[in-house]
């Protein structure tokens, strides 16, 4: 009923067959993976096809290669025809290297790996997988997921490009065309040969082994994807090329050189994961241009505390606008503006947190507990909601944590007033930075 | 850390991300100050908990969530600057806070 085409070519997708009526509600498509009809048969091939991506990668697995291999052929051009699984079918030389891309796209390529079985040579696909899956691949994928914002296929060379830019020349091969991703990367793979590469996924024998078992985790792997190095090259071409390897290396050295060997690949395994996390950590620091590690910790540290800072000055700011003013406990009254010194974080408007009405008081302590302002770098100001101290005030207090006895005093960064003290506390506050600079660019601001 | 590691910490040349010149010991230590601003980290005690992979990931990972609550914080406050409800005052305090 669904379709009644033979698969010889028609496209799945199309209605005309279908029920009357029906078509306007369901798109025609939707019926494609349907395969319980009597066309069950024309379509057999396909619903694999499709599904096996899907599934988890032992179902892959076991989900007929062979009548996949056989499908192959055919299944390209039915699913030419459907309309979502378009681009699915096309890349196929290289249905593992759809696997590269992040994982908006993974649905889509697992369907497009899982139709295209003519992974003859699975050299990216195993390669992330296999050490994908040990680290979190879950986390991984989330890693990966935000920063390429590709509804298409074309950011996703972007991502592999500039993950692996370094070490991998051939990412650049990987053009944005939807298609072209996968085969410039086919291309790509035997060029990749010499790179052995800081993002290289552990050509590994597990890499043989989870060959269909990874389809689902290469999620991760936009970046580094691409690299290959010529050892894991010639250990994912064939689970043979990777036996021989071992066997020769078994036969040339001892078991203990083998021993080393695997050690050494376990160690660049870990290097290698490593540094693929650094690369991800300096994409997302701004104005990152150091290469060496530790700088670039450092670096990540300081921004981790700006950031913190930063979520901190505006999450106190929203919740002291949004606040009605008569919130402020009368106490609060007491203590005064307090110009101190707010040294360190001159590039925020931390005069603002003065002048903010701090009227959620009983906010702030719930803020506090988030836990983020206990991680700022500073001298124990009592950060969780002090008494006297209103919680508001350390932000503050933190900024003035150069002079430590501001803590005492710390509350007196607390406006007693919401609006009236937003507009005097700045000035004051401004005046008594002990920074010029400070006040003069809060002003600049 | 091995030995073998060390020694290759001081062969390496410098200047390469995957170079060792830089000892382990100041990576490592760099590696727990950063997991000390972790969130999470607030409630382990082990100072190698996690490795250094773990660390880094979820470094990327608290960094990304806080950039997703900047830009929460972010249009919270511009929407309180196009409401008619803030002073002059105000105002010029959400712009300096969205920077």
């Amino acid at each position: 009923m669904l379709l009644h085409h033979d698969d010889a070519g028609p496209p799945l997708g199309l209605p005309a067959h279908d029920d009357d009526g029906d078509d306007d509600a369901v798109p025609p498509w939707l019926h494609c993976p349907v395969v319980g009809d009597a066309d069950a048969d024309d379509t057999a091939p396909l619903p694999p096809e499709y599904c096996a991506g899907l599934l988890p990668a032992e179902y892959s697995a076991a989900a007929p290669p062979e009548p996949a291999k056989q499908a192959a052929p055919p299944a390209p051009a039915p699913a030419e025809g459907v309309m979502n699984f378009t681009f699915f079918s096309r890349p196929l030389q290289r249905p593992p290297a759809s696997h590269s891309h992040p994982v908006r796209e993974s649905t889509a390529v697992q369907a497009a790996a899982a139709t295209n079985r003519l992974r003859s040579t699975p050299l990216f696909s195993e390669q992330r997988m296999a050490w994908l899956q040990p680290p979190k691949a879950p986390r991984a994928a989330a890693v990966v997921a935000p920063p390429p914002p590709p509804p298409t296929q074309a950011p996703l060379a972007p991502p592999p490009d500039g993950r692996c830019r370094g070490a991998v020349k051939e990412a650049g091969t990987v053009t944005p065309t939807p298609h072209g991703m996968q085969q410039p990367e086919a291309a790509a793979a035997p060029d990749a040969v010499t790179t052995s590469s800081v993002c290289s996924g552990n050509g590994d024998r597990s890499h043989a082994n989870k060959r269909s078992g990874g389809s689902l985790h290469h999620q991760h792997h936009a970046d580094c994807s691409v690299s290959l190095s010529q050892d894991e090259l010639d250990l994912d071409v064939d689970d043979e090329g990777g036996a021989t390897r071992r066997s020769s290396a078994a036969a040339r050295s001892s078991k203990r050189s083998r021993t080393a060997e695997v050690h050494n690949l376990s160690e660049r395994r870990r290097r290698d994961r490593i540094n693929e996390k650094m690369r991800a950590l300096q994409e997302l620091i701004p104005n990152c241009n150091k290469i060496d590690k530790a700088s670039m910790l450092e670096e990540a540290i300081e921004y981790l505390k700006t950031l913190q800072l930063q979520v901190q000055m505006m999450s106190m700011g929203s919740a002291g606008l949004c606040v009605p003013p008569m919130l402020l406990p009368a106490a609060a009254m007491a203590a005064l503006p307090h110009p101190h010194p707010m040294a360190q974080y001159a590039h925020f408007p931390h005069h603002m947190a003065m002048g903010l009405g701090f009227g959620a008081f009983d906010m702030l302590p719930l803020q506090l507990a988030r836990g983020v302002p206990a991680h700022f770098p500073c001298p124990p100001m009592a950060m969780p909601a002090p008494g006297p101290m209103f919680g508001v005030p350390s932000p503050a207090a933190m900024f003035a944590h150069a002079a430590a006895p501001a803590a005492g005093t710390g509350a007196g960064t607390a406006p007693p007033e919401q609006v009236e003290a937003a507009a005097a506390a700045p000035a004051p506050a401004r005046s008594g930075a002990e920074q010029p600079p400070v006040p003069a660019a809060a002003q600049e601001t | 850390m091995s030995s073998s590691r060390r020694s290759r910490t001081r062969r390496a040349g410098t200047s390469s991300l995957s170079s060792r010149s830089i000892s382990e010991d100041q990576i490592s230590e760099l590696l727990s100050k950063l997991q000390a601003l972790l969130p999470e980290s607030q409630s382990r005690n082990g100072v190698h908990r996690g490795s250094a992979a773990r660390v880094l990931q979820d470094t990327c990972s608290y960094i990304r969530s806080l950039h997703q609550e900047v830009d929460n914080l972010s249009e919270t406050l511009a929407e309180l600057l196009s409401s008619a409800d803030v002073t002059s005052d105000q105002a010029a305090v959400i712009r300096s806070l969205l920077m």
